[in-house]
């Protein structure tokens, strides 16, 4: 090189003959040097040929006394203080002069090599002609460890004209821009390098192309992203290069791809879906292309060196080669910063790793599915969550668009909207897991408490549902068994209030029960009853006999003691009244009769009678119990209504029997729980009678009923009024008095009229004064009555 | 033998106030106030939702030496009480 003995300061167009300065070789061989020039390629022998121009030969040995001007004065020691870059700089216009003048000598093929060097060896080149002072230069930035056959081989330099006739040949096949690796380039080698060792342990996981397969000649719509190209085609073309970490590698490319077309296509196809098998395979095919191309190139250049023909091949894969990389390093760059931004992401939420501990997981994770699990488990939620789920239920009825399933839409799939690719696929997963995890803990409900043996009490662990009682002694079953079986003569007002909650309790279930009918399908009116059918009505039996014996109906009525029949006595309580409809629905007609009958029997004792007899000198009964006897009116007495409306006569009658012999009818008379329990049975009992279907035995004992009683309430039918009062509400004692009266003989109502014919007058009389509705409404009360009896309020005048 | 009997229906302190739903009770709460109202529900926390109530404020004067309470009473149709300020609920003689 120029370092040894250059004096920088000089101007260089004065320098003339560098070659035979002292401190370089002293041979004047200029091709030696090429040669030697490892992992060269033609450039450097064509740059060489094109600029010699032999002045070098004539002037060497000769012109030693310009040496001083060259090497500065001999005598003088040689500093230390170089200062190259600086020299260079001041003699950089010079050196931008001459580059012109060497450009414009040469082919534009062979432009881009100049701008790849440096500087320094520009001035090298042109001022010395020393093409072999170059090679170690060179040598920086080629690869070293492939030689070029073709240099060594292609007597270029002596023919010029050859060379102008090979060069078109070759110019394609060689970049320059792709001879010398750029910054970016050698930088994207090492960061490949290192990622190369970094993935190919995890190849198969990752599914990155290996860098050993020469992607470079892939064909560019094949998505592989291995950038690189221009590091590996340094290698002959066809071998794997030594660093891949390749399975297959083993056996040598050419048979490889004998290998390969062997196989039958669909076998090819599943190698092609080998990740590590693709590269190698398209590498066969435009291997394959390749050698069909060399032989062409052989044919046509045979006259010339067979050997030229060699690296043919390669060179003319290098286009593709170099636009390919090109779109590679694009893509590696692109992929890399989605790698890094990933891997940013990951580290961020890595911060958290480890907060919790699997135990802390398993413990939210039951919670959530235990919550999941009393959600989603609607049949023992029902009584429960009634309210909502019965809202839910109008509420789809009144918007048939919205489905019958949104009680599993609100609970579960709150946020169900949100659904793109992975997370969809994730949510499925968790959605599966959860409905297993609802499976199983519906298959093994959770015991709620552990005893443990020779303790006193339970050991119980809370939950959502039921926080966690401190203590729970444990207590038989049989315990309750036995109190269906104890008196409840002295009950007091809690027990009886338990028993009404446990009559709610029971109530709740059956009706729990009656909602699950839907869910068996509907009976085959052909079929006998499914099994399932058969278990639910069989469950519904057993659930409405409970209920009933849960309200003590059936407790011996014992007509010595002085206390209320608990049935009785829960009925005095509104929330019992108010149970009496929905109870019913359950009960079969036998039980409805029963109950009738207990009704009945103590129609004197039960509390809207004892409390609905007008105490003397008021006009209005107090607001407590006139609430509780309309409650009694518009709860219990319908059931009850519907029932006897379709009750045979010899029921009533027996009814009435009953209420003659144990109820006081005279109190039960003057209040209107009693009367209306009376017009009930009356009105019932005429109608049967009317209809003629009766049998005479059951007309008789009727009759003989009718008359007892007519005779029984003879001189208080005034009592049955409350008292008077223009206001005052009595249109059921008309309506009393008229069944009474359907019934009557005519001495019977002779002898009614008479009675009432003081209230009759009082009521006409008002209604003329009342104003016009509520005049209109008394008329026809009384009319009510005197119809029944063939007579009418007009006739009254 | 009443006690027992009873027991079916109960097994914890709030199934007490279970009996008393629907039925006319008496609740102390904090602050010097109580209420009288039918017991129409009730949860875990002891809210409660009241019909009819009667609400009796008692207020000490301020005044040293006065010692008088005052009362105010206030009646409500419906009332919801929030469980934390109950002190006490129970069933009244007779409504």
């Amino acid at each position: 090189m120029s370092f040894f003995g250059f004096d920088p300061s000089s101007n260089p167009n004065s320098r003339s003959h560098p070659s035979t300065a002292p401190g370089f070789g002293a041979a004047p061989d200029h091709f030696a040097g090429l040669s030697l020039r490892p992992g060269n390629d033609d450039e450097d022998g064509i740059d060489f040929e094109d600029t010699y121009d032999g002045l070098g030969d004539g002037l060497d040995e000769t012109d030693d006394a310009l040496n001083d001007d060259t090497f500065g004065d001999g005598g003088a020691p040689v500093g230390k203080d170089f200062d190259f870059a600086g020299s260079t700089a001041r003699v950089a216009e010079v050196l931008e002069e001459e580059h012109e003048i060497f450009e414009r000598n040469r082919k534009p093929a062979h432009k881009p090599i100049i701008p790849t060097v440096g500087p320094t060896h520009k001035t090298t080149t042109t001022e010395h002609q020393h093409i072999p002072s170059l090679a170690p230069d060179m040598s920086l930035w080629a690869e070293p460890s492939v030689p070029a056959p073709q240099q060594n081989r292609q007597p270029q330099y002596s023919a010029p004209e050859h060379v102008q006739n090979d060069f078109p040949t070759q110019a394609p096949r060689a970049p320059p821009s792709k001879k010398f690796m750029s910054l970016e380039e050698v930088e994207a080698e090492i960061l490949a390098q290192g990622r190369q060792q970094a993935h190919s342990a995890q190849q198969q996981l990752h599914h990155v192309p290996m860098p050993g397969m020469q992607p470079v000649q892939l064909p560019p719509h094949i998505p592989v992203t291995q950038p690189l190209g221009q590091f590996h085609h340094q290698g002959p073309a066809h071998t794997p290069s030594p660093g891949a970490h390749q399975q297959f590698a083993t056996p040598p490319q050419e048979h490889q791809n004998f290998l390969m077309h062997q196989l039958p296509p669909h076998m090819q196809h599943m190698l092609q879906q080998n990740q590590n098998m693709l590269p190698q395979h398209l590498q066969a095919a435009v291997h394959e292309r390749m050698l069909q191309q060399q032989l062409q190139e052989q044919i046509r250049m045979q006259p010339r060196e067979p050997l030229q023909q060699q690296p043919l091949p390669q060179p003319q894969v290098q286009p593709p080669m170099a636009r390919i990389a090109q779109e590679e390093r694009a893509k590696l760059l692109e992929e890399e910063s989605k790698r890094l931004k990933r891997n940013h992401k990951i580290a961020q939420l890595a911060r958290y790793n480890g907060l919790m501990t699997p135990q802390d997981k398993n413990f939210i994770q039951r919670i959530q599915l235990q919550q999941l699990v009393s959600i989603g488990n609607t049949d023992d939620n029902t009584a429960e969550d009634f309210y909502y789920i019965v809202h839910s239920a109008i509420r789809a009825r009144a918007n048939p668009q919205q489905p019958l399933s949104q009680l599993a839409q609100t609970y579960l799939f709150r946020n169900g909207g949100r659904n793109n690719g992975r997370r969809d696929n994730h949510m499925q997963r968790m959605e599966q897991q959860v409905a297993r995890a609802v499976a199983a803990a519906k298959a093994h409900p959770k015991a709620s408490q552990l005893v443990l043996e020779g303790s006193l009490g339970k050991i119980s662990f809370s939950n959502v549902k039921t926080p966690r009682p401190m203590l729970n002694i444990k207590r038989l079953d049989s315990d309750q068994k036995h109190l269906a079986h104890k008196s409840y003569a002295n009950a007091d007002r809690k027990t009886l209030l338990a028993i009404v909650e446990t009559v709610y309790d029971v109530l709740l279930e059956v009706e729990v029960h009656e909602r699950e009918r839907s869910k068996i399908p509907p009976p085959n009116p052909n079929a006998p009853p499914s099994e399932a059918a058969q278990e639910w009505e069989a469950k519904r039996v057993e659930l409405a006999d409970r209920l009933y014996e849960e309200m003590r109906v059936l407790e011996p009525i014992d007509p010595a003691s002085r206390t209320r029949h608990p049935f009785i006595a829960i009925l005095s309580f509104g929330k019992m009244k108010r149970a009496i409809p929905r109870i019913f629905r359950h009960l079969n007609p036998e039980q409805r009769v029963t109950i009738l009958t207990m009704i009945v029997v103590h129609l004197d004792v039960l509390d809207v009678v004892r409390h609905g007899v007008y105490p003397p000198g008021a006009n209005q009964l107090p607001s407590a119990v006139r609430e509780e006897v309309d409650m009694f009116a518009n709860n219990v007495l319908p059931p009850l209504l519907s029932y006897v409306y379709e009750a045979p006569l010899s029921i009533v009658v027996g009814l009435l029997g009953l209420l003659l012999e144990r109820v006081d009818v005279i109190l039960i008379s003057k209040t209107k729980i009693g009367i209306a329990f009376l017009t009930m049975f009356f009105s019932r009992a005429e109608l049967l009678k009317q209809s003629g279907r009766s049998d005479e035995k059951e007309l008789q004992d009727w009759q003989n009923v009718y008359n007892r009683f007519f005779d029984m309430l003879q001189g208080h039918w005034m009592d049955c009024f409350p008292p008077s009062g223009r206001f005052v509400e009595d249109q059921y004692v008309w309506q009393f008095l008229a069944s009474m009266a359907v019934g009557a003989n005519e001495i019977q109502q002779r002898e009614l009229v008479g009675a009432v014919k003081d209230r009759v007058m009082e009521n006409v009389q008002a209604s003329k004064v009342l104003p016009p509705e509520i005049g209109v409404q008394k008329r026809e009360n009384v009319n009510l009555f005197m119809r029944a009896m063939g007579l009418d309020v007009e006739l009254l005048g | 033998m009443v006690e027992t009997d009873s027991a079916s229906a109960i097994s914890e302190p709030l199934d007490l106030v279970r009996l008393s739903l629907d039925e006319h009770v008496f609740v102390k709460l904090r602050g010097d106030r109580e209420l009288r109202g039918r017991l129409h529900a009730y949860d875990s926390h002891c809210n409660l939702v009241l019909g009819d109530v009667e609400e009796t404020i008692y207020i000490v004067s301020e005044d040293e030496d006065d010692d008088s309470v005052q009362t105010i009473k206030k009646n409500s149709e419906m009332l919801f009480v929030r469980g934390d300020s109950v002190v006490l609920i129970s069933p009244t003689a007779e409504s």
